[in-house]
């Protein structure tokens, strides 16, 4: 082609210089370009995905609990609550002038609106007239109707907006310029008003929420601003007819802890805190942007079945877009994903497994009952207005160690657990209140240790029987007291003595001559061996591995304390001093000698199963006998015998707790009183001094009654415990009477037919 | 002359003309608006229209294009004094404070009723035209150095102006083109080459007199590596001095090293106050700061090259103007090369690259064929213009050149820019059509 030879001609050398030059600077783009594209593509893509990306941890459903006849103890409710999203009210910022404008063109909108008129002055006029700096008096209205008039001197007009005989001005002079605002501040005004507006349609309390929309736009402009919590249906339908309508906002399903029984379980079931995620495991919360806190159990069975319970939190991403707002989910056009990664991205929650309970809903609620409803008489110490019974009961199935029933009084409302008032008021220090004498409604009564009283002699019987060489038909003889060597006298219940006294008799009338001589004859050792198999001072729902209930005490074991004295065993014979038992292992032992030997481990929890309760996951093992008391049979069965003349004896201690129905469960049990002396405080929570100076002591009595029934083929054991009352048979004995006449697993035929009827 | 013969002088025309030229051209402009529509359909806003937009200036360019092919560049090389005199008006009219626009810190725009337009573009081939005229007169006394200070002193007039403005950027890219000339137009290769030498060496001193946001953009180029000598001479120091250890990890990531040891240092032992430390602190650029500031641009267009990988992500379905981390203002010119990347990947980007290419090595080969030396000056320079310019602009996408705001030949939107790019192409129409013909056209013609 003579073409090229033509160029080939006209080539010189630096021609082909420049010619280099042009391939070399394409050829160094394009090597650069291809080291960006494809060697280190994939960096590139992390870090894009890193500055839109913002995991969402989404918080788990949590299980639900049970009892075992399939009463929902706590479940999840639905609350709705108003979400503002925050990208449809964002705002720029503007200067001064255009916000002042803007101001005083809304505020001559009302004015129009008010008297049917036409404004004709547009913001872009007051602009103008602003920005020139105009000082003119523009008329807005002539002759105005007196109903006009009397509307207007009641409103709250600005400065601007002025009033002259019946004429209405605006007064460009007497504009207040407003300060320049940036786009968060304008737009976390923006939405204040929108919050204001709303609630004052659905009548809730103005709250200033500006700080917290300004916090919330800083921190995590992805997430919806939660404006007001727990709306109630009237509120969701004023919400839904608003008008103007209310854009930007949605109304969200949210979970929230509901107790259908919020004072019967309180101390079992325990409250539900937010998680801070502060304590959360470092990894965790960084692999979420945004950390949405899921609840997490504090104490009780909330606390203890956590594993269970919390279940898995899941992740959502969003994209969100250089401010910081919500742009996509991250899928269809311009995600930084592929279609197909996502799931790499997201995951579901995974709703908490459902727990199911061994308690009796209907034995819980009627044990409530009881001891809400003590009769005053009973009760040694008078209650104050607004106090409660301070008692505990348990119920306990002495064959499998399921627990039926477990009740402290008094309770606290869960439902309302989280108001910070009600908190503060159960929560109530009562200065001048003596420790023995507090509510403390927090505290679980029947997991805490306190002094047994009477109710562990028949431990002691047995005791002696097996290591003390005790004849249970040898007699004692009683005078009502029994005198220490150092000259202290230990009354008995009864004051002139019971005379010559055998075991059998001594357990029936709680003789405490006959059980402090025998402990001081045998020492502590003897009374060791039997009480350690049988439960005291040990955790007793405590697991293999130490893993136990919270709130739950070991207790107190005679003989293991630094310093022991001779009075020591004495109290300790008769179950006072330095012997503390809860009234759980009260039940625990007692089961133990009503089913002849078998210590068991008392159970809460009957079984786990999936969310949608269809699979059982894992249940209890029934009965998990963890010890066996070290005594024979005859011996426990002599006990057993003495237990049963306590109810029926000649000379019972607890003829209340007698079966006076026909057809009603025949009990054994056992009484117990413990002395508590404690000291007067005066009003400002010191020790209160009579005028002698001297401190001022008083004395309470924790009353006891523990009972197995039926007699002949025990099934349950009961345990009720009174602070205050007067003496076990008369203040606990009939609650337990009463709960197995009204119990209708126990009902006597009579009554149920009755019921029928 | 009838009607058929005007028809026939009409087609011969546009047969002389280059007509690859066009064929790459076209493309280039044709591709341009359709990504700056995909940009518009993104971005939303003023960005929506540009697409029609651009449509009128590349018809208005194209229009003025086949009008200066048609003009002998002679005649325009006769008259260059007065297109030189026209570019130094609008120039300085530019910097007058009431027709000049200010637009982020710079006077570059006057405004029109409807459109704006840059006078530093329009200066560009009015200035091409001025310089490879003289210098293509001077010839043969351009071996000599004194020869050669007329047409310096021709370049440094537009420069001057346009650093006045102040817009490094486009100042920058008259020195190579000034470069091209006098290489061209046979100036001693020590002349060009002694210069170059001098200026490795003076930036340094140069970078002292600069305004602070010029030097920003020059740390922006340089910084993303500290030098590697600083960091070692640095963190040596800091372990003899006993810093604690996460500060001399931090050594790296600072612009400055060595004056992040050296305050470090002296608040370790004391030797400056509390406050003066703090105030000092506040200087350090760690890597982050510096990627939320000054390094933001580079590195959102990095990220959105480097996201775009072999196939892109689809024309139109691009992440980084939708999500507004690109600047919306200056993503139809200066990032539009990383959109090109990110949404249409490596393949295309290579195809502008190489379309690109295609149109300079034209240029070479109009210089070729043309029938003077005049013409061989102008239309390399002009070529030289168009390399300068992709160099910058998609250095700065891929992190290689310093972001200083210059546009990508026949891509970038533009009204200014569009116009001169296509007058530049008319004034290469203008040479081929009147080159060097082979004798059997001679022949052809006598014949006619």
């Amino acid at each position: 082609m003579p073409q090229i030879n033509k160029i080939l001609n006209g080539l010189n050398g630096r021609y082909i210089f420049l010619i280099v030059l042009s391939f070399i600077v394409i050829i160094v783009l394009s090597l650069r370009l291809g080291q960006l594209q494809l060697s280190q593509g994939s960096d590139y893509i992390e870090a894009i995905r890193k500055q839109s990306l913002r995991p969402i941890r989404i918080p788990a459903v949590r299980g639900r609990i049970e009892s075992a006849d399939g009463q929902i103890l706590v479940d999840n409710q639905v609350s709705y609550d108003l979400m503002f999203f925050l990208k449809e009210f964002k705002l720029r910022g503007t200067g001064g002038m255009t916000r002042t404008s803007e101001y005083m063109a809304s505020v001559l909108q009302q004015l129009a609106s008010m008297l049917d008129l036409k404004s004709d002055i547009s913001q872009k006029d007051i602009l103008n007239k602003l920005l020139a700096d105009s000082r003119e008096r523009v008329v807005l209205i002539t002759d105005m109707t007196s109903k006009q008039l009397k509307g207007f001197q009641k409103m709250n007009l600005p400065p601007f907006i002025e009033m002259a005989d019946k004429d209405l001005f605006l007064n460009y002079s007497k504009v207040e310029i407003l300060n320049k605002m940036n786009g968060r501040e304008r737009t976390a005004e923006s939405i204040c008003r929108e919050i204001d507006r709303v609630s004052s349609l659905i009548g809730r309390p103005m709250e200033d929420h500006r700080k917290k929309v300004l916090k919330h736009l800083a921190q995590k402009p992805a997430l919806p601003y939660k404006a007001l919590e727990d709306l109630s249906q009237y509120e969701l339908s004023i919400i839904s007819e608003m008008v103007p309508s209310l854009d930007g906002t949605s109304i969200e399903p949210n979970a929230r802890r509901a107790y259908p029984y919020p004072v019967e379980y309180s101390h079992l079931l325990g409250y539900t805190r937010l998680k801070d995620p502060a304590k959360e495991d470092e990894e965790e919360r960084a692999s979420f942007h945004y950390y949405l806190r899921s609840l997490y159990g504090v104490n009780g069975l909330e606390s203890k079945m956590e594993k269970d319970l919390q279940g898995v939190a899941g992740r959502k991403v969003v994209q969100v877009n250089i401010g910081g707002f919500v742009q996509s989910d991250g899928t269809g056009k311009h995600s930084v994903i592929e279609e197909t990664d996502l799931d790499k991205f997201n995951y579901p929650a995974k709703n908490g497994h459902n727990v199911i309970l061994t308690l009796d809903h209907e034995a819980q609620k009627l044990a409530y009952d009881l001891l809400v409803s003590i009769p005053h008489h009973t009760l040694g110490v008078p209650l104050q207005e607004g106090q409660q019974v301070r008692s505990a009961f348990v119920l306990m199935d002495c064959e499998t160690g399921e627990i039926k029933a477990m009740v402290s009084t008094p309770s606290y409302d869960l439902s309302r657990f989280r108001e910070y008032k009600y908190y503060q008021e159960i929560n109530d220090p009562e200065t001048a209140i003596p420790y023995a004498l507090k509510q403390q409604p927090l505290i679980n009564r029947a997991l805490s240790t306190y002094e047994p009283g009477s109710i562990i002699k028949p431990l002691l019987s047995l005791s002696g029987l097996e290591y003390g060489n005790l004849d249970p038909d040898h007699e004692l003889e009683c005078e009502g007291f029994y005198e220490l060597p150092t000259g202290k006298k230990i009354r008995d219940a009864s004051k002139w003595g019971h005379g010559p006294i055998s075991l059998g008799s001594a357990i029936e009338q709680s003789c405490n001559k006959y059980f402090i001589t025998l402990g001081l004859e045998m020492g502590v050792e003897p009374m060791q061996k039997v009480y350690k198999h049988a439960g005291i001072g040990r955790y007793p729902m405590a697991l293999k591995d130490g893993r136990r209930f919270t709130q739950e005490r070991s207790g107190l074991m005679p003989g293991e304390s630094k310093s022991w004295y001779l009075a020591d065993t004495a109290y300790c014979s008769i179950g006072q001093g330095k012997i503390k038992v809860s009234p759980l292992q009260a039940a625990v032992f007692v089961a133990a000698i009503a089913n002849g030997g078998k210590v068991l481990r008392p159970q809460l929890i009957k079984e786990i199963r999936d969310s949608k309760n269809e699979k059982v996951l894992r249940s209890s093992k029934l009965p998990d006998v963890i010890d066996q008391l070290p005594v024979k049979l005859e011996n426990i069965e002599t006990v057993q015998q003495g237990m049963r003349r306590v109810v029926v004896g000649e000379n019972a201690s607890a003829t209340t707790a007698q079966a006076k129905i026909e057809g009603a469960l025949e009990m054994a049990g056992k009484t117990g009183t413990a002395e508590v002396v404690y000291a007067e405080q005066n009003e400002e929570g010191k020790l209160a001094r009579d005028i002698a100076g001297k401190p001022v002591f008083k004395k309470i009595k924790n009353t006891w009654f523990t009972a197995y029934a039926p007699y002949d083929k025990p099934k349950y054991v009961a345990i009720c415990f009174v602070q205050g009352g007067i003496y076990g048979g008369t203040t606990c004995a009939p609650v337990i009477r009463k709960f197995f006449d009204t119990w209708s697993k126990t009902r006597p035929k009579e009554l149920g037919q009755k019921k029928q009827e | 002359m009838t009607l058929w013969d005007r028809i026939k002088s009409v087609f011969n025309f546009i047969l002389r003309m280059d007509l690859i030229l066009i064929f790459l051209v076209m493309s280039l402009l044709s591709f341009s608006v359709f990504v700056i529509y995909h940009i518009g359909l993104e971005a939303g806003g003023g960005l929506a229209n540009y697409y029609i937009k651009q449509m009128l200036w590349i018809g208005v360019g194209f229009v003025l294009m086949v009008g200066i092919a048609y003009i002998d560049y002679e005649w325009i090389g006769v008259h260059s004094w007065m297109f030189y005199v026209f570019g130094l008006i609008l120039l300085t009219l530019v910097l007058i404070p009431g027709v000049g626009m200010e637009i982020n810190g710079a006077r570059s725009w006057i405004k029109f009723p409807g459109f704006t337009i840059q006078p530093s573009e329009i200066a560009k081939p009015c200035s091409i035209v001025a310089l490879a005229w003289y210098a293509s007169r001077a010839r043969v006394l351009l071996n000599q150095l004194t020869n050669i200070i007329p047409v310096v002193l021709l370049a440094a007039g537009p420069v001057f102006l346009i650093g006045m403005q102040p817009d490094f950027g486009s100042a920058l890219v008259f020195i190579p083109i000034t470069a091209t000339v006098l290489f061209v137009a046979g100036c001693k290769v020590r002349y060009l080459a002694y210069p170059l030498l001098m200026a490795v060496i003076l930036t340094p001193v140069m970078y002292f007199i600069l305004k602070p946001h010029q030097k920003q953009r020059i740390d922006v180029f340089i910084h993303p590596v500290a030098h590697p000598m600083s960091v070692e001479y640095s963190t040596n120091k800091a372990t003899d001095a006993g810093l604690p250890e996460d500060k001399i990890a931090r050594i790296e990531n600072m612009s400055n090293p060595w004056f992040y040891t050296k305050t470090e240092i002296a608040y370790q032992k004391k030797e400056i106050s509390k406050e003066e430390y703090t105030k000092l602190r506040r200087k350090y650029v760690s890597l982050r700061r510096f990627i939320a500031n000054d390094g933001w641009q580079a590195y959102q267009s990095a990220l959105a090259v480097g996201s775009g990988g072999k196939g892109g992500k689809g024309w139109g379905n691009g992440t980084q103007i939708k999500l507004g981390f690109l600047p919306r203002s200056i993503t139809t010119t200066d990032c539009i090369f990383s959109i090109i990347c990110e949404e249409g990947g490596f393949y295309w980007a290579m195809v502008v690259l190489l379309f690109i290419l295609g149109v300079i090595l034209c240029t070479i080969r109009t210089a070729c064929v043309a029938r003077d030396l005049y013409g061989k000056v102008l239309v390399i320079s002009i070529g030289m213009l168009y390399l300068c310019h992709t160099y910058i602009n998609v250095g700065m996408a891929i992190g290689i050149a310093p972001i200083i705001g210059i546009p990508l030949p026949f891509l970038s939107y533009g009204g200014s820019f569009i116009i001169s790019t296509m007058v530049c192409v008319g004034i290469l129409q203008s040479v081929y059509i009147r080159r060097e013909v082979t004798a059997s056209e001679h022949r052809l013609k006598d014949l006619v």
